[in-house]
């Protein structure tokens, strides 16, 4: 049952299989045997889980019919509100925060679907991250090699599909948290369109670009859950007032109608070997030879940088007079030196933020997808401070994520395919237009069906 | 969506504050090299920010901060190099 998808144990689950207090108890005892390992969560809500699930069992033993994540477990990000925990963000400062009042509304919607909540997970500082270290809590764990990192910032999210904790994750995304973790990890990660699902009742971290997403360990499963948590939600400005657009339904229409592209120029410099190898697989397995340039990258990927590093500087300088020494270090100096970045750098990163997306916008007039390596290289090795890119040796920590961020950016919706390489998996992105979540996956499904992309089970 | 956390009643504040005196000792003494004559600009506008914004930063912290900060004006001066017509919109635009 580890390993099984959440779309198998909906089905098991709502036709009498299986109850979802068997599930949910088979979740558990994986947790507690292998936590120890992955380091994967920071909060077991057992017992709430355990209500979740009788009360499921209860009311198909009534006749109801079960919704369609029926005894599915998940877990969230520790920046994600849960009922009756602090919300901790993965700091040390936070979790002396009153215990929060109800639950993120993304988490709302998937117990509405019938899913049971397993917990909080372990994730870098204030999500200003890209390795899954965590001073507090400690590292995040690689279930491919223990050794290595799962990528961050959401890396308890990575670990705990990775490793067969949870079939389904939420995490968060401002510059790469979802798709560096997927990638690291080796499996499907989904970052919707800036806007598209609600980021209500979640600690924010840059709110200019921050997204919430999902992983999973089969692309239908990504569908299904990104499905039931669409739609607008009067707490959070930035979801768009959008009909529902949903995906499921969209995924075996192949992808014979559509014109990819592999991203070229800025993409093909600082690859590891692995991962060109990856990129080209997955072009191959797409048919695809056509390439294409997106203007400006790396000043896009500049922008980004100075955008996060500015108001996440913004969000926390109150707690940078207070509590600066309760920080993780590498967070808490990258805040001091944002907070003095002079405000004219800024605002014209924002502007040419919009210059960027119109011409990229312009782009998508002739192409609907575009593939691009997720990360430069597979998982470092926990604790790993530089790496070698095009035979230079730099700083790791900022470096993860340069493929990730000039595509956040401007909010374009991205699915992380895993390959299933040795010794260590990596991802690719799959990029679509704005609110084409469906083409994304599409093309992310047709991979999978082929076997070309895959979410390796790890040995441990 | 963004609830303030609870403060500490006692705010930490050991570190010292950071001063620019020692810093423009080092300054006077290596007047030709141009790399530590950046570090001192660079150290100037950490304490002046700092005095401005009302926090402090230990001496200890110095070295890291220094170098996100000339990497974040690196990046910074490139995305300010990319020439703008004046009547460019940035991407967030109020709306009444």
């Amino acid at each position: 049952m580890n390993w099984a998808s959440a779309s198998d144990i909906a089905q098991t689950v709502a036709n009498g299989e299986r109850s979802a207090i068997a599930v949910t108890e088979a979740a558990l005892a994986r947790i507690k045997s292998l936590n120890r390992k992955l380091n994967a969560f920071t909060d077991v809500t057992a017992e709430r889980a355990r209500g979740k699930a009788k009360a499921l069992d209860k009311a198909r033993s009534e006749g109801a019919r079960l919704g369609p994540l029926a005894g599915v477990p998940f877990a969230v990000k520790n920046l994600f509100d849960i009922e009756g925990l602090p919300t901790r963000a993965g700091s040390k400062i936070n979790r002396r925060r009153k215990p929060a009042e109800r639950d993120a509304t993304l988490i709302a919607r998937l117990e509405a679907a019938g899913a049971v909540l397993l917990g909080g997970l372990n994730m870098g500082e204030y999500a200003y991250d890209f390795t899954g270290e965590n001073v507090h809590d400690g590292a995040s764990r690689n279930p491919h090699d223990l050794t290595c990192m799962t990528g961050g910032s959401s890396g308890g999210s990575g670990g705990a599909v990775a490793g067969g904790l949870v079939p389904l994750a939420l995490g968060s995304d401002t510059n790469g948290s979802i798709r560096v973790p997927s990638s690291f990890c080796g499996i499907f990660g989904l970052k919707p369109t800036y806007g598209r699902l609600w980021r209500a009742h979640t600690f924010p971290f840059v709110a200019s670009l921050d997204h919430l997403g999902l992983f999973a360990r089969t692309v239908r499963d990504l569908a299904l859950a990104y499905d039931v948590m669409q739609g607008p939600d009067a707490d959070d400005p930035v979801c768009a007032e959008r009909a529902l657009e949903p995906a499921l339904a969209m995924l075996d229409r192949g992808t014979a109608d559509l014109r990819i592209a592999v991203a070229s120029g800025y993409f093909r410099k600082g690859l590891s070997p692995e991962v060109r190898d990856a990129v080209a697989r997955v072009a191959q397995a797409l048919g695809v030879s056509r390439e294409i340039e997106l203007p400006e990258v790396e000043r896009a990927r500049s922008a980004a940088y100075v955008i996060t590093a500015t108001e996440g500087s913004a969000l926390h300088l109150d707690r940078l007079r207070t509590r600066a020494n309760d920080f993780d270090p590498a967070v808490r100096d990258r805040l001091i030196a944002g907070a003095i970045v002079p405000a004219p750098l800024v605002n014209q990163a924002q502007k040419f933020r919009r210059w960027y997306r119109e011409r990229v916008l312009e782009l998508f007039q002739n192409v609907d997808v575009i593939i691009a390596p997720a990360t430069p290289c597979t998982a470092p090795k926990i604790g790993q401070q530089t790496f070698v890119l095009d035979g230079v040796e730099m700083p790791l920590r900022p470096n993860i994520g340069i493929y990730t961020q000039p595509i956040s950016f401007i909010g374009l919706p991205v699915v992380a395919v895993p390959l299933a390489l040795s010794p260590l998996p990596t991802a690719v992105q799959i990029i679509a237009a704005p609110w084409r979540e469906d083409v994304a996956l599409r093309v992310a499904h047709a991979l999978e069906q082929a076997g070309a992309a895959s979410a390796p089970r790890p040995n441990i | 969506m963004t609830r303030r956390p609870v403060k500490s009643k006692k705010p930490v504040r050991t570190e010292a504050k950071v001063t620019t005196k020692p810093l423009r000792k080092a300054a006077a003494k290596a007047t030709p090299n141009p790399s530590l004559k950046r570090q001192v600009s660079l150290d100037e506008m950490i304490a002046a920010g700092a005095r401005a914004l009302d926090f402090t930063v230990d001496k200890a912290w110095l070295p890291a901060v220094r170098a996100h900060l000339e990497v974040t004006l690196r990046l910074g001066s490139l995305v300010a190099a990319f020439a703008l017509p004046d009547d460019a919109e940035p991407a967030p635009v109020f709306k009444a």
